[in-house]
């Protein structure tokens, strides 16, 4: 059998997926794949998903990229996702590598593997998607002859923990990035990686870990990351020049068996102007952009003829937000319902006016409402800038209950700076408030239930709370039995995530280039799907930072001065440094910033930097400060 | 309201699309295809349509049907062409022909399935043993098999009464078994089953890779169910 006979392969595959669970996630076949002719097409790419089908094809970001790329007629892009144990096992077994889905070529035949960073605790499915490919973990370990690794996504913005392993990190939005990429590549590829990895350096958003030299104190913070062969400084990361009329999948694939949001995703604005202080989205994603209504009016009716689906998601991180939003729900209403198509929110905002829209989206009553308040009392919700008070929360879930609504789901975070026992009292009687708030409105007896999910606060890099210590998992523990002692009603149940992977999730992000080994011994000793809970091993993940020599308390709970070189200091986010300073001094003050939605600009610095503008639809926007007052 | 049954193959990558999964991806199917389909009554509308006995993942099916109301009276022909258009890859619409209305559901039609086993052929035993195991099992007043139920029990089961047919058939890729069986709601065997049962009774098969495939539904005593 030799390794690049297609037709084996297909036919070795069959016999694997005869044996697993859930074969329609390695079988390909969906309705709008692409399948290109191999052998007529200049360049390959396979995008990996490094978690499991169900969850890859749920994203937004893989499906706009597998439209941009595909589009263009002298590349291809394949899919592949991180095979669950079942299908590893089999796979090792029987000596075949990891195949894409649409023409099941191994990996190593691609030109470019390109991976997506959506998330810390799958990194090691990187590690192992890559072993499984029979390519070598390390970017210096591969010479030539094997694809060209590329990761983006939200955790490229601190790409140090990879940087090992990837050769190119694309910091930013991709719809224009990887045409670049692809230019190039096509232009330089003849001459060499370490020529093609030199000249992709030069793009803006393109991150050559390999071209960093980073040096350390001798308290093992870093005390310089220098680049060379031109590579530049700092790296800033790319924004679409024009988010109206980017190119947007309007052919998604529409997967053969059902997936976590098995829906049409029309994303109606990127960015998000609340500038919650904890919140990395927010920050990464500004500035905050909507589309037109005549553009989302015209993809919804696209989408429903070319998927079929039954349902339209707004998505964005906030849609309640978009300028318009109850017109576009009714335009978007009118024209879908004869057509049997619903539309729905994915989040909603703590207010009435976000009940009184979903009320009128709901087709099938759903058993729950969610809203986010984030923090037990107001002086901590002002610390973290969530701009909600008790009173709209209670207006929320007053609207809720009255419009027949008998569950609601609040979500808080516990370990937030600044937070005292006050402030998880806080958590408990608002529970306790909405509770009573249902009685009063009559949600029948034994109906009436309130969820209270907490998770736990994890630093990120590129926001105000960047520099401040993770609580210890015992702290987190205690919080949790705290708020478990004050929650004795059985109407209100309480939920709360496990606080070692808060832990870890809080070591990598704000990780630095060393625990690339720690990773990779996490991934030898069979750490994979980390974020799933039957398979997180955190016994296996302490053994791997003692055999590699880290401490990863020191990466979590340690405080950074506002002058510590960051280790992803490089890396921009357009954010300015002194606008987080300063969102982090208004924080310790309890002071809030307001919404730069509201026309006051606060002077984050993106605009300017990126010479980009808000684009709110009907106008509206304010003007970027050319300059930052302070 | 008119009442058609579709004809339609599933194969390649389609095989590993589950039953539930098939009325999911049918309903997308009947949307793309911009049929005039009836929707159910309720607060959540569904096209309305109902399938035959279901095909189990992986295996491919060859001639499978699967009733669908219209609001209004098209020709089958262009039921076709427009379903053809609008179904993923590895499923395919043969045809389409009217049903009459009041006639019981489909599902309650389905009284047989012919099956083809297909393996390679250097995994194949002597043809001579198999063909002589088939036909003691031809002859056999009972088969009895250890059948796995859903709570995960196994309980003896006797297979005879719904093993109908069963030939060796010779073709350029190997030798392939031909069974029809019993697949109604009253007895149901399942092919694999069978196959089971050879390996159990002859020692043959046991560990070969095969491939199944559905190449035909009946009705009662093997009526068409497709005029």
């Amino acid at each position: 059998m030799t390794l690049t006979d297609k037709s084996n392969y297909g036919k070795e595959l069959d016999r694997l997926l005869a044996r697993v669970q859930k074969p329609a996630r390695y079988s390909g076949g969906e309705w709008n794949s692409v399948s290109k002719d191999w052998e007529g097409t200049e360049i390959k790419i396979a995008f990996a998903f490094p978690d499991v089908y169900e969850v890859g094809m749920s994203h937004l970001g893989l499906q706009i990229l597998y439209n941009t790329v595909n589009r263009r007629t002298d590349t291809l892009m394949e899919r592949v996702f991180a095979p669950w144990g079942d299908m590893e096992d089999l796979l090792r077994q029987s000596r075949i590598p990891l195949l894409s889905l649409e023409s099941q070529r191994p990996l190593g035949d691609f030109d470019i593997l390109a991976f997506t960073l959506q998330y810390e605790m799958s990194f090691t499915n990187i590690l192992n998607i890559l072993d499984l490919a029979g390519i070598p973990l390390r970017s210096s370990d591969r010479l030539s002859g094997f694809p060209l690794v590329i990761a983006g996504g939200p955790c490229a913005f601190n790409p140090e923990p990879m940087a090992e392993f990837i050769d190119v990190f694309a910091i930013g939005e991709g719809e224009e990035l990887f045409h670049d990429i692809i230019n190039v590549y096509k232009s330089v590829r003849s001459r060499g990686k370490d020529q093609l990895l030199r000249e992709l350096a030069m793009i803006q958003g393109i991150y050559v870990p390999g071209l960093y030299q980073v040096s350390y104190n001798s308290d093992g913070s870093v005390l310089e990351v220098s680049p060379r062969e031109g590579a530049p400084v700092r790296v800033s990361k790319r924004v679409v020049q024009d988010y109206d009329r980017v190119t947007f999948p309007e052919n998604p694939i529409v997967p053969n068996t059902s997936v976590v949001h098995d829906r049409i995703m029309l994303e109606v604005l990127r960015g998000c102007t609340r500038g919650c202080r904890f919140c990395q989205a927010g920050a990464l994603y500004r500035p905050v952009r909507e589309k037109s209504p005549e553009t989302l009016i015209r993809q919804a009716e696209l989408l429903v003829k070319n998927t079929g689906y039954d349902e339209i998601s707004l998505t964005s991180l906030s849609s309640a937000d978009y300028t318009g939003i109850g017109p576009l729900v009714r335009g978007l209403l009118d024209s879908m319902d004869n057509l049997g198509v619903g539309v729905s929110l994915p989040s909603l905002r703590v207010d009435a006016f976000s009940v009184d829209l979903a009320r009128e989206l709901q087709r099938v009553r759903r058993s729950s409402l969610t809203f986010a308040p984030e923090a037990g009392t107001q002086r901590l919700r002002d610390v973290i800038n969530k701009g909600v008070t008790e009173k709209d929360l209670i207006e929320a879930v007053s609207a809720a209950f009255g419009a027949g609504w008998q569950a609601v789901k609040l979500y808080f975070m516990i370990g937030l700076p600044t937070e005292t026992r006050e402030d998880l009292d806080g958590i408990a009687s608002l529970a306790g408030l909405v509770l009573k708030k249902g009685e009063e409105l009559r949600v029948k007896r034994g109906r009436l239930k309130v969820t209270v999910s907490v998770s736990s606060f994890v630093p990120k890099s590129h926001t105000p709370f960047q520099w401040e210590p993770q609580n210890t998992i015992e702290e987190l523990r205690e919080k949790q039995m705290y708020l478990k002692s004050l929650i004795r009603d059985k109407r209100i149940s309480l939920k709360w995530h496990d606080p070692e992977v808060s832990f870890l999730e809080g070591v990598i992000a704000r990780g630095d280039r060393r625990l690339s080994a720690t990773l990779e011994k996490a991934w030898k000793l069979g750490c994979r799907f980390d974020g799933w809970s039957e398979c997180f091993n955190f016994r296996k993940w302490m053994t791997a930072f003692g055999d590699t020599g880290m401490d990863p308390r020191w990466y979590a709970h340690r405080r950074y001065q506002y002058d510590d070189r960051l280790p992803w200091g490089h890396v921009e986010a357009g954010v300015s440094r002194k606008f987080l300073v300063r969102e982090h001094k208004k924080a310790m003050e309890a002071s809030s910033t307001p919404d730069c939605r509201a026309g006051r600009c606060p002077g984050c610095g993106v605009c300017t930097d990126m010479e980009v503008k808000p684009e709110i639809s009907g106008g509206g926007g304010c003007d970027p400060l050319q300059d930052q007052i302070f | 309201m008119t009442r058609y049954r579709i004809r339609y193959s599933k194969e390649g990558a389609a095989r590993f699309i589950s039953h539930l999964d098939m009325v999911r991806t049918f309903e997308r199917v009947v949307r793309r295809a911009s049929l005039p389909v009836s929707l159910s009554e309720g607060f959540n509308p569904h096209p309305k349509f109902g399938f035959g006995f279901p095909l189990p993942v992986g295996m491919a099916g060859l001639n499978e049907y699967v009733d669908l109301m219209l609001d209004s009276a098209m020709e089958p022909i262009q039921i076709v062409s427009s379903l053809e258009k609008a179904v993923p890859p590895g499923l395919r619409v043969t045809g389409a022909c009217q049903v009459e209305q009041g006639s019981p559901a489909l599902m309650a039609q389905v009284e047989r399935s012919v099956y083809l086993v297909r393996a390679a052929r250097a995994e194949l035993p002597g043809e001579e043993e198999l063909k002589k195991c088939m036909e003691d099992m031809m002859g056999a007043q009972e088969i009895i098999i250890n059948r796995r139920k859903k709570d995960g029990r196994h309980v003896p089961f006797d297979i005879r009464p719904g093993l109908l047919a069963f030939t060796l058939k010779e073709e350029v890729a190997g030798v392939v078994i031909e069974m029809e069986l019993i697949t109604s709601s009253s007895l149901n065997v399942r092919p694999d089953e069978v196959i089971d049962a050879i390996s159990e009774r002859c020692g043959l098969l046991a560990g070969c890779h095969l491939d199944f495939i559905r190449t035909r539904i009946t009705g009662r005593g093997g009526e068409d169910l497709f005029k």
